[in-house]
Parts: structure tokens; sequence; C-alpha cells
């Protein structure tokens, strides 16, 4: 018998049902690698092992999808029950070579059988408009509830895909576009999309948003808890819109620096904020 | 001569003293126009501001030379004028390297305890003690650990070979016994010449300690004297018990004829519980002779002639004064004899310990109330005499000094051990929060806890059975804020931005403006910051993650989950091994951060806090903070927690990067933004 499958059949049996933890499942995936590489029946014969802990795993644990699992795929060897374990695309050039990446994320994208599939990753890629427009169309959209897609260089074009695909919805509450070269059709964007309204955690971190007045006044974001403004020029102008919006009360987290909102006029206009949650307000106190 | 633009400090004549002889016509000038005009102040650039505070700081030494008193007060008015400029602390302290309305204070201090960025602006007046630096403190900032300022003096009082003698006198009493100080003629000299180094500043509690005085150390001359006093010990034993030393800290007074005299009171004893030590006999040692009215009484014995270099020694239950020499300085040294005791020598004595702990309290709460002075007076008698005697019984009408305090809108009474709040106020844990702040008089801000609030002296029966209703009519508006809340630490900490390999750290700053597309700086991705950010954050929450108490800025933040509150008791949950606090000993504080403009700046306190007493009485909770029952004393201090956090607008070379970290200048930059070259 494969040397891997051994230490997989020993891992399991060793691991009582119910007992698994992130620690085994990591060990397993370490073991799984090799011993999928090898082909054949064994895969089969690695699932017999394993069947009845991956059934536990499945509700589980939310872990990246293994590399090997996703070329897996596209040849066609992958089970279903392997698939299953995961709940997250995580794709970066770390993972796949930058020039197979947005093939095979385009390929998951169409796939029907990753419905259970909840979060997307997608980092340190250039995504065009038209990938973007795959992901946010893919089978599993409608059921995303974390779509990241930091250092993506998605741009005003990607976003509007991103924003007027009907696909994306409520299910969705953390999106993280930072350092995506979004600028000016932000606030357009974001504010008419009315139908992201479960939304809890907004990342913008380092793009070119400087008007932010129709994103305070958007009732479907009433929802946020964490928004990073950060290195965003919104300017006082900007720290007024937040301040007076009556819609973001619900924030726990509000990421900005002094030198984004244009010093102690924004600084002020967030400590007098009436909406803003107290500590909210009193963190911005402090530094007036 | 241009009045309007007197040239700009250079470097070289910002140094003490380059600068203290001659100031220019100009810097004249514009000293006179602040003084015409004290709104002009404002108006003036930067540049013109550090000028004329240079230039204040060399009039003050230069009027401290001279017995001029109209000089000094000139000087004094020209002082409140002018705003601090610089922002070095030192010992927990903000201080001015000039006097200024708020600081002016003078102390002493190292001068390495002062931060490199400010050093060269303090001056150091002191020819003898060129490693002193002159620093004016803001006396509302003081706290019991730094009302007094103990100077390293060991450099100006060695010890030769030759040893110290002490010769029997004839005395008047059999409560005092008296010596001629005598051997070793380089260390009497030395004695002798410690009134001409312009050590003396005035004491915080002037009105009753009357005269200038400094405080100071000196090992040498304690283990000198200590060896003195050995041939005499038989004679001495009936009072002083196991001789063990001469306290190494000494007090040096000086007064004038016309000074007022040292009022009547009654030593503190010195106590360290760790070495089952105590002081049981005062020395004072005569360095001038003369006659004073008397010039030295304790209990019924009198002194009225003392001879120079006359020591006298006297059982601290002895309630004393001392009065001026009618023509001539008096000047004389005061320390103390310190014996071993066992523990069972000694008795529990709360209520001395609460005596003390509102002694301490109240002589802080003089520099806003004067008149709480005299009760801060009688309360360190008190407490003082209740070591030998214990305390009486207090009459039931008995009255005592309370502050009524209002912070942001919540009422609250204190005397230094008690503490009472209206329970519909405030949670138990803001309670303790607000007794901490108060009692150790932390900063917010820039601005001391003392400072912000409103008080008032209430006189009024000792008992408190009047307060609950005296609070009762102060509740808050229960629709207000609450006056703390707790923060969610992790939103200091953004994660780093994952690190880009390909991204190369800018050459050159990319200017902007909003006519033009802006491209983010990707500086948060390159390696050198992704560390830098991580390793500054590593530290940051070293200190901010385990404290109870977040100040920042004014606000006060709280970690609920560090005060753990139990029956009776509330525990502020700290990190640091609880040390002793000798009330005599010097201590180097580190250097806070407070003005690093690439990190939000958060203050902790370390709090090292014995269990707080609560209870709930009449609508009130009533804390109680004995600090220094038993061996129970204090650590406190605050250290700066600079949270970082990558700028993008300001951008560095990255062989500055490099060479920054080549030469361990990180921590350094962790410290103060004056280490970040701004391109």
């Amino acid at each position: 018998m494969h040397k891997a499958f051994v230490e997989v059949r020993d891992l399991l049996l060793n691991t009582p049902i119910g007992a698994q933890t992130s620690a085994t499942f990591a060990a397993l995936c370490t073991c799984f690698e090799p011993a999928l590489g090898a082909g054949g029946s064994g895969v089969a014969t690695l699932i017999d092992y394993a069947h009845g802990h991956l059934a536990q795993w499945h509700q589980a644990i939310a872990r990246p999808l293994p590399l090997s699992w996703i070329e897996a795929v596209d040849s066609d060897h992958a089970p279903s029950e392997l698939l299953r374990l995961a709940n997250t695309l995580h794709l970066t050039p770390k993972l796949l070579p930058l020039e197979e990446l947005p093939k095979t994320l385009l390929a998951l994208c169409k796939r029907t059988d990753l419905a259970h599939i909840t979060q997307v990753v997608v980092a340190d890629v250039v995504l065009n408009k038209a990938w973007v427009a795959g992901l946010s169309h893919a089978f599993f959209a409608t059921t995303l509830h974390r779509l990241e897609l930091p250092y993506c260089e998605i741009g005003d074009s990607g976003l509007q895909a991103l924003t007027r695909s009907p696909k994306l919805g409520g299910a969705l509450h953390t999106l993280d576009l930072r350092y995506n070269r979004i600028g000016r059709s932000f606030q357009d964007e974001l504010a008419q999309a009315e139908h992201l309204n479960g939304l809890r955690i907004l990342r913008l971190h380092g793009n070119h948003v400087d008007q932010i007045e129709a994103l305070a006044n958007a009732t479907h974001l009433s929802t946020l808890e964490e928004l990073d403004l950060r290195y965003n020029p919104i300017g006082p102008f900007g720290a007024e819109a937040l301040a007076q919006s009556p819609y973001l009360g619900g924030l726990k987290r509000l990421y900005l620096h002094t030198t984004d909102i244009g010093g102690p006029p924004g600084i002020r206009a967030l400590a007098s904020s009436p909406h803003l949650n107290h500590t909210i307000r009193r963190l911005w106190r402090a530094r007036l | 001569m241009t009045i309007d633009t007197p040239a700009p400090p250079q470097p070289h004549n910002l140094e003490y003293p380059t600068a203290v002889k001659g100031l220019t016509p100009e810097t004249l000038c514009l000293l006179q126009q602040i003084a015409d005009d004290p709104l002009r102040w404002d108006r003036l650039s930067t540049e013109l501001q550090l000028t004329a505070a240079l230039a204040v700081r060399d009039l003050y030494f230069e009027a401290r030379q001279t017995p001029d008193e109209a000089q000094g007060r000139l000087v004094r008015s020209l002082a409140a004028l002018v705003s601090r400029q610089g922002r070095a602390v030192v010992q927990g302290l903000s201080v001015s390297f000039h006097p200024s309305g708020q600081h002016k204070a003078l102390r002493f201090v190292e001068a390495t305890a002062i931060a490199p960025q400010w050093r060269p602006l303090f001056a150091r007046p002191l020819t003898r003690l060129p490693h002193l630096a002159a620093v004016f403190a803001d006396p509302a900032e003081f706290n019991f650990r730094t009302f007094e300022n103990i100077l390293p003096l060991d450099a100006l009082l060695p010890a030769s070979k030759e040893a110290l003698t002490l010769t029997a006198l004839p005395s008047p009493h059999a409560d005092l016994f008296l010596f001629r100080l005598g051997g070793d003629p380089a260390l009497l000299e030395a004695l002798a010449a410690l009134d001409h180094h312009g050590l003396y500043v005035a004491p915080l509690n002037a009105a009753s300690r009357g005269g200038g005085r400094f405080i100071f150390h000196a090992a040498e001359l304690s283990q000198a004297l200590t060896k003195a006093f050995k041939p005499h010990l038989p004679d001495l034993e009936h009072e002083l018990g196991r001789f063990s030393h001469v306290n190494p800290v000494f007090r040096c007074n000086h007064f004038e004829p016309e000074d007022p005299p040292f009022a009547s009171h009654i030593d503190t004893p010195y106590r360290d519980p760790a070495r089952g030590h105590i002081s049981r006999m005062t020395m004072l040692v005569y360095l001038t002779g003369g006659q004073g009215d008397p010039a030295l009484r304790v209990g019924d014995a009198l002194l009225e002639d003392i001879e120079p270099m006359t020591v006298v020694l006297f059982h601290q239950k002895h309630e004393h004064e001392g009065r001026a020499y009618r023509s001539g300085p008096k000047v004389f040294l005061r320390s103390e004899l310190i014996v071993e005791v066992k523990a069972d020598e000694l008795v529990h004595a709360p209520d001395a310990g609460a005596l003390f702990a509102k002694a301490c309290y109240l002589t802080g709460e003089c520099v806003f109330e004067p008149e709480l002075s005299r009760y801060a007076h009688e309360a360190y008698d008190r407490a003082a005499a209740a070591r030998w005697h214990g305390l009486p019984s207090d009459a039931p009408s008995r009255v005592e000094a309370f502050s009524h305090k209002s912070f942001r809108g919540v009422h609250f009474v204190a005397n230094g051990y008690d503490f009472w709040f209206n329970a519909a106020d405030l949670s138990l844990e803001e309670c303790a929060t607000l007794a901490i702040l108060d009692t150790f008089n932390c900063t917010l801000g820039d601005k001391p806890f003392r400072a912000l609030c409103t008080t008032e002296v209430w006189e009024r029966p000792a008992d408190g059975a009047w307060i609950p209703i005296a609070l009762g009519n102060l509740a808050r508006d229960p629709d207000d804020e609450p006056l703390m809340v707790e923060l969610d630490k992790e939103v200091l900490f953004p994660p780093p931005e994952a690190v880009n390999p390909d991204e190369e750290f800018p050459e050159e700053l990319i200017y902007f403006d909003h006519d033009e597309l802006y491209f983010p700086a990707q500086v948060a991705r390159n390696k050198a910051v992704v560390e830098l950010y991580e390793a500054a954050q590593r530290e940051a929450k070293a200190r901010v993650l385990p404290a109870p108490i977040l100040l920042m800025g004014q606000e006060v933040f709280l970690d609920r989950e560090r005060f753990i509150i139990d029956e009776g008791t509330i525990q502020v949950i700290a990190t640091e091994p609880i040390q002793p606090l000798n009330f005599a000993s010097y201590e180097t504080v580190e250097v806070t951060p407070e003005d690093a403009i690439n990190y939000d700046t958060v203050d902790v306190p370390q709090l090292l806090v014995p269990p707080l007493l609560y209870r709930r009485v009449g609508g009130c909770i009533h804390l109680m903070l004995d600090f220094f029952r038993n061996t129970w004393m204090v650590k406190h201090r605050e250290v700066g927690a600079n949270v970082p956090r990558v700028e993008q607008a300001l951008w560095y070379s990255e062989e500055w990067f490099e060479e920054m970290y080549e030469d361990a200048l990180y921590d350094r930059m962790i410290e103060d933004e004056e280490y970040l070259p701004k391109i």
C-alpha cells in the first residue's frame, strides 16, 4: 500500500469520530496530498477510510480548499466527498501559477456541485471585468457569505460587475475590496446595490475613494458593523458624511486615520457625531 | 532693529549655557512685546516662541543668582505668558525647559532622564553638578510619588579616609541628644558648601514648612555618620533600640531671618517593611550657627543658641518646630536614625495607614485648594503620632476636609482613603477607576486628572454620614452617556497587509492632489514595512491587551474583564510584580512617548494596587483605598503604548529602513517621531 495511504489510515484510526480538530484535519490534508498525487484506485480507498470522519467535518470545519483538490476537480479525479470538506475557495499566486489562476477560477465558478462554497478569497492577481463578472455569477454566488478580493485591481469596472450581479445578495456579510483601485464610481455602485443588504464587514482601505456621501446614506448598509476606509482621501466632508449618517449607528469598528479625514476638522466631525456609537465617538474625541 | 523678525534660533545657540549670556536686542524686544501684549504670544511663529522661551529660561536662572526680588517678579510674570515648548516627560511628569504659567516648579533631574531630542534645551545651571538638568514641572501633576525631588549628591559629598566624629555635648533636656560634628575636614567643608550650589526650591507646602529646601541622597555621608554614631550607641540605646544606619536621604533647609518658621509638626517615620527597618530618631545637623526664639523646640525642650556643626537627636514621637535665626542664614540638614525591628514589635494600625493616605492625598490637593494645607499638616501629624501612641478616638463632632469633585458631570467625594459615589451614576469598575485616576492624579491627554475636575472643599463631620444625602442631590441624568466605555482593543490593531515581495520601497514621495487620480501607496505591502508594523504591534499589544484601564487623549476606556469584583472587594488585575514603594527612594521612570504622529498614543497606567474595599450605603458606593496598608505599597507609573499604523502620506527611503534595522534604532522610532526623517 502507498505510504501515504497508510498514514491516512493510521491517522483516521487514531482519531475517533467526533473528536476531530483543525489540527487533525491539517494532518489529514498533508497525508492526502501525496496520496492524491499517486492517483488511481487508491483515492477511492482513501475515501472509504475517511467517510465517517468526512461526514462530521463537513459541518464543523471551514478551511481553504487544498490546491491539489482543485487540480483534481479539473481532472475529474476529485471526489465530491473531499470537496465538501472545504467551504472556502482560496486562490492566490502562492497556491496556483498566476497564469492558471483566472482560468481555474472561472472553471470552478461554472461547476454546479460547489453550492456549499460560502467563502471565496482571491488575492494578489489582477482580475479583469470578465473574471469578476464570472465570479459574481458563479453558481455558488447566491450563497456566498464572504467575498474577499484584496489586491486584485478590479477597478471601477470590476466593482460594477460585482455590485450589479443579481446573484450576490443578502447572504453576503463580508466584502473585502481593499487595494483595488476603486475610485470614482464607488459610491454610486455600492450605494445603489440595494440587494447587498446583509453586509456586516466592508473593507475598502487602500483605494481611491473620495466621495462617500451616498454610501453614508445608503439604507441597505445599516447592517454594517465594521467599515475600513483607511488610506482613502475622504477628507473632512467624508468624515462629516459618516458622522451624520443615521444608518451607521450599528458600526462597532470604523477604521480611519486622521490623515484620511483631513485632520482636526474630520476628527471633530466624528467625535461629535449624533449617530455613531459612543465608543467610536470617544476614540475620535481622544484624538482631539 | 527689526522687531518682528529676530533671527530664528540656530542649533548652536540652543545649547545651554551658550545662550545664557547676552540676549540679543531683538530677543529682548520680543520679550518686551510679549510683556506689553499677552495676546501676542499666540500670534508668534514657532521659531519666535522658541526664541522667547529660551530667553525666559536664561533670565530665570540669572534672576536666581541675584537677590533682586523685583527681577524675580519680572521673570515670573513673563514666564506666566509663555506656554510650554517641547514635550519632554521625566518621571511621569510633563516638564518644560523654561518656566511657564503651568510649569513653574523647578526641579533638578539627571539629564539622561530627558529624551535626547529635548535634552539640549534644558539648562544645567549647577556648575558643580553638570549632570543635573533643570526642569520645570506642573505642580498640578504631582502625586505622592512625585511630591519630592531627590537629588543624587554623592559626587558632592565624598567621604575621605578620615572619619567623621561626634563629640557628645551637654543637653539642656533629657529628650535631646547633642553632639559636635568634627573629623573629615573635606567632608565638613563640602557640607558647609551645600548651601551655595543653588539647589534650593520652594517646598510644596511652603506655608507650613517655610524657607528653601532640597532633598538629596548621599550614601557616603550616611555611612560616615553611621560610623560616627557607633561609639555613642550605649547612651542612645534606650531611646533608639537596634541601630542600623543613618537614612541616606537628607533634607537641606535654609531660612533667612525674615522667613516664616518651620511650623510645629511630628515627623513621619520611615519604614521599610522588607528589611524590617523603621526610623526612630530625627537627626538635625546645623551647618550654620545662630540664635533663634527658639531656634529649635522639641516638646518642652528649647534650644535658643546653636553653634555651627551641632548635631541634635530626638525621638520622632516628639512634636517640634524651628524658627529662623535672628540674624544670618540658618542652614541645617535633616535625616533620621534607622533601627531594626522584628515583625512582632509592630502593631497593625490600619487607622494610622488611612490617615497617612489622607495626608498624602490632601498634600496633592493643596495645589488646587490651598486651604487644605492645614488639614494635610494635621493628618500627617496625627498619622505620625499614631505610630507611637496609637490613634486617639475621634470626638463625634470632629470636622475633616473632604474634596467634593465633579468630573464630566459625575460628582464624588474623596479624602484620599474614602471615596463616595452615587451608585446610580457609575458601575463599580468606573468607581474604582475614578478613585485610581484621582489618587495617582493620572494624566489624561495633557492634563492631570485633578485639573480636569472641579473641586470644592467641604469641611464636614468626619464620620461621613452626611455624604449620601449630599451626593443624592447631585445625581447624573440617567440619559447621559456612560462616563467610561469598554473598548474592543482589537480595533487598535488592524491586521497588517499581506506582503507583496514585488513591492519595492518607493524612493520618492509622490505628490497628488484632487485634480488628478490618486494612486494610493502600496507601501503597506512592502516586506520591511510589514515586518516593522508587526513588530510595533507586538510591542503595543503586550502593553495594551492586559491593561484594565486605557487612557487615550482625555478619554478613559475600561477592560471590565480585568476587574474582579467579589463581595466587598474589587481587584484590578495588574501584570507587574508588587514592589514596595519607598517614599524616600530615587527612581528614574522611563520616558513616556507623547508625540508620535505615526502612532496613536495610548497611556496605560501600570497599577499595582491592593484590593479595593467597597460597600453600598444609602444609595452610595463607598470605596476604601488603603494603598499604604501594612506592607502594601503601590507602584504606579503611566507608560505609553504607541499603537502603530503605516503612514502612507509620508514615505521613507528603503535605505533608511535598512539602516534602522542595522543600527537597532527601531526602539527609538517607537519612542518618538523625531527619529522619523521626513522626506
